[in-house]
């Protein structure tokens, strides 16, 4: 039998049953992995604090952002690639009208999207990305010595909604439900793998630049 | 069918070369073919005999109908429908009763393996009472129908897809007619009324070539269908500049911007408003500032709000997200609370060792 | 009051101005047809009903090609207008029905549209008739 009768019906469940199964192992995916860090607690520290805690915690969140110079010394590539592929990929994501459009409806705020050739060549500069990024993962000896099979399968679910986003756009694939289809049913695998892979550091980054800033502002280090 | 053909009998009535060349020039133009193909219509109209037409309506709201002859006549389709032979239409016919169901058989017996059969509406399966004319189900009468004809034709969007009927829960089991035939040729014609000119466009098809246009996946002639409503919106120069409608109102309303934050289904629909327009061509949904709601695509019923962005899940995702952020606070307090017990509970073993212990004849 | 046909209510639009690249794109179209026309002596013809049009975008096509030297009127099926545009070689053919309902709308590039002539059939059927006693 087959599973859907047309392109429609594909797009309705992506839309519809399958959306809200994403979206619900995504929150309890995202929820659990927070309370488990959060619950866990640090060791009380005794000593006597030497400066303040959220300052300096605040800021660190912050300025971990720029990479030092020693680490962008030691791989230029993945950190400038990485940067224009994370102001590309954030572009796409948050400043194309249908997807404010999506937040809106979700979270109740909005703001200008952009036109959509700027949207279109971000998008192109985030699919050469990570084209880039692979590649250099699949020839540098030692970052593929190091990677996983679960490195390479968050590159895949992060690439697929940049991909089948651009097809859709294009209009590439007829009808144009099953291009949309697509699109999303490729986010909601994102949202799926996102909690149980490092793909979480979009949350944990936060939370691990905050520990270790306020960490050192207790004691009175500059971070 | 008829022995005449159309030509003769366009010159029985007095009508000149010229006059023909002009209805091939507006029947060329009504079937969405380019000017350059006139010629060709005009050798195949010169053959053409008078194909005959039953009209089946099953659960439908005659809106199909409607459509169709609230098109002007006698126009182009007028003329159309004149040199078509409609045999039944228990909705149009003078007849009724057993008079016009006899009309229907004559009409199987007289043209059999030749005639076009015409539904719009859905077919009942859930139980055949729902839907009967004469006392017929619609399922019996549609089998009975097509098993003599050369193609059917589904106009609307519910016998093409199952329509309004089969929009969730589906009550009388509404299905449409291409899930029940699968040994004749099924044109669809969606369209919740579908464009008149649509209608009269693909039986101008038949009778002009007598055969049937080519088709997409869904059924639909590509012809009409080929292109989505988005494809065609004189609005896409905004939608691609980011410039969107976002009440009913509002400026960007008054300049004529991009509807699709207000709901328009323009992107995932296939038909042709944007060329052929409605109303003798004065005008379109999209151009009289209302949303496409995808009325020619299955299930439209059912896609959710037609003011919400063709973006947005349509979903109760709300409350998923709620019971899921509840299960999450629920299973990650768990989770913690085991965590912090394998935690104190390594505390509470842990003790000191010293050199001593490592050393090696420990026994 | 009553209406028999939707061109009787007098409606005004107001058009904004849509820039759908419509027009553009028929300009350029009509360009190379006049070339081809010159060139080759092959002819063109473009449904304007085929058109995506904005609101008023007709309108302005008309009136940029505005009308020239010559109009003629064709009564069969009801009447059909043709008439040259200001640039010779561009002829508008309006097809009504009886109702004055327009069927059919093109832009025709040659010398003469083809309808304008006698057509055989109907020559041959006047020598018919003045033959008959
Ligand atoms: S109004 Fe609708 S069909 Fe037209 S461009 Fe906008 S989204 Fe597309
Ligand atoms: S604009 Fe869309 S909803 Fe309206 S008639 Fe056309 S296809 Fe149907």
């Amino acid at each position: 039998m087959e599973l859907f009768s047309n392109a429609n019906d594909f797009l309705l469940w992506v839309r519809g049953d399958a959306f809200n199964i994403a979206l619900s192992i995504f929150v309890i995916g995202v929820i659990i992995r927070v309370l488990e860090i959060v619950l866990l607690g640090r060791k009380k520290e005794y000593s006597e604090p030497r400066g303040s805690e959220w300052g300096p915690g605040l800021k660190n969140i912050v300025s971990r952002s720029v990479a030092d110079s020693g680490t962008f010394k030691r791989a230029p590539f993945v950190i400038v690639v990485g940067y224009i592929w994370h102001i590309c990929f954030f572009i796409v994501l948050l400043l194309f009208v249908p997807h404010i459009e999506l937040i809106h409806a979700m979270l109740g705020i909005k703001w200008p999207g952009l036109a959509s050739q700027f949207i279109d060549a971000s998008t192109v500069v985030a699919i050469a990305a990570m084209l880039g990024m692979l590649w250099h993962r699949l020839t540098h000896p030692v970052l593929k010595f190091l990677s996983t099979y679960e490195d390479y399968l968050v590159w895949l679910v992060t690439f697929l909604p940049l991909l089948t986003g651009y097809i859709a756009f294009h209009r590439m694939i007829a009808p144009y439900p099953l291009a949309l289809g697509l699109h999303i049913l490729s986010v909601e695998l994102l949202m799926i793998v996102f909690p149980f892979t490092k793909l979480m550091h979009a949350i944990t980054l936060f939370i691990a630049r905050w520990y270790t800033g306020a960490t050192m502002g207790r004691k009175g280090i500059e971070s | 069918m008829n022995k005449k053909t159309l030509f003769e009998l366009l010159q029985q009535q007095g009508i000149t070369r010229r006059g023909f060349l002009k209805y091939c020039t507006a029947l060329t133009s009504l079937m969405a073919l380019p000017p350059a193909m006139i010629p060709t219509v005009a050798k195949a109209l010169e053959s053409a005999r008078r194909p005959s037409v039953i009209w089946l309506s099953f659960q439908e709201c005659t809106g199909c109908t409607e459509s169709l002859t609230r098109s002007h006549s006698p126009t182009v389709e007028g003329l159309i429908f004149d040199y078509i032979s409609l045999d039944y239409h228990h909705t149009l016919q003078a007849a009724s009763g057993a008079a016009a169901e006899h009309a229907r058989e004559q009409a199987m017996k007289d043209n059999y393996g030749k005639y076009l059969v015409v539904v719009d509406g859905s077919i009942p399966l859930a139980d055949p009472g729902y839907s009967t004319i004469a006392g017929i189900s619609n399922l019996d009468m549609l089998n009975e129908t097509v098993a003599g004809a050369a193609a059917v034709i589904a106009v609307g969007t519910c016998s093409a897809y199952g329509g309004l009927p089969h929009a969730a829960p589906n009550p009388t089991g509404a299905v449409s007619v291409s899930s029940l035939i699968k040994d004749k040729p099924v044109i669809n014609v969606p369209g919740c009324p579908p464009i008149p000119t649509v209608i009269t466009g693909v039986l101008a098809h038949y009778l002009t070539f007598g055969s049937i246009p080519e088709l997409d996946e869904l059924g639909r002639p590509k012809v009409f269908y080929g292109q989505s409503i988005h494809d065609r919106c004189y609005r896409r120069p905004f939608y691609d500049k980011g410039l969107f409608a976002e009440t009913f109102d509002d400026e960007g309303a008054k300049k004529g911007w991009c509807l699709y934050r207000l709901g328009c289904k323009g992107p995932m629909t296939y038909n042709a408003c944007a060329t052929l327009k409605w109303n003798q061509q004065t005008s379109w949904p999209v151009e009289s500032g209302h949303g496409c709601l995808g009325c020619s695509e299955p299930n439209f019923w059912d896609a959710g709000s037609f003011y919400q962005a063709l973006s947005i899940p349509d979903g109760d995702y709300a409350r998923a997200a709620g019971y899921a952020a509840a299960a999450g606070v629920a299973v990650g307090a768990a989770a913690g609370f085991v965590h912090q017990k394998t935690k104190s509970t390594a505390v509470a073993q842990h003790s000191e060792i010293s050199v001593d212990d490592f050393s090696l004849n420990k026994d | 009051m009553s209406f028999d046909s939707l061109a009787e209510i007098k409606v005004q639009v107001e058009t904004p101005d849509y820039d759908s690249g419509n027009l553009q794109s028929i300009l350029s179209e009509i360009k190379f047809a006049l070339e081809q026309l010159l060139q080759q002596n092959k002819t063109h013809c473009i449904d304007l009903r085929a058109m995506p049009w904005s609101p008023g975008e007709e309108t302005r096509l008309e009136e940029y090609l505005g009308r020239g030297e010559i109009s003629v009127e064709l009564n069969a099926l009801g009447k059909s207008s043709f008439y040259e545009t200001r640039f010779s070689g561009i002829w508008i053919v309006t097809h009504y029905n009886q109702q004055d309902e327009i069927i059919g709308k093109l832009i025709e590039i040659t010398y003469m549209p083809d309808m304008i002539y006698a057509q055989y059939e109907d020559v041959k059927n006047s020598l018919e008739r003045l033959q008959q006693p």
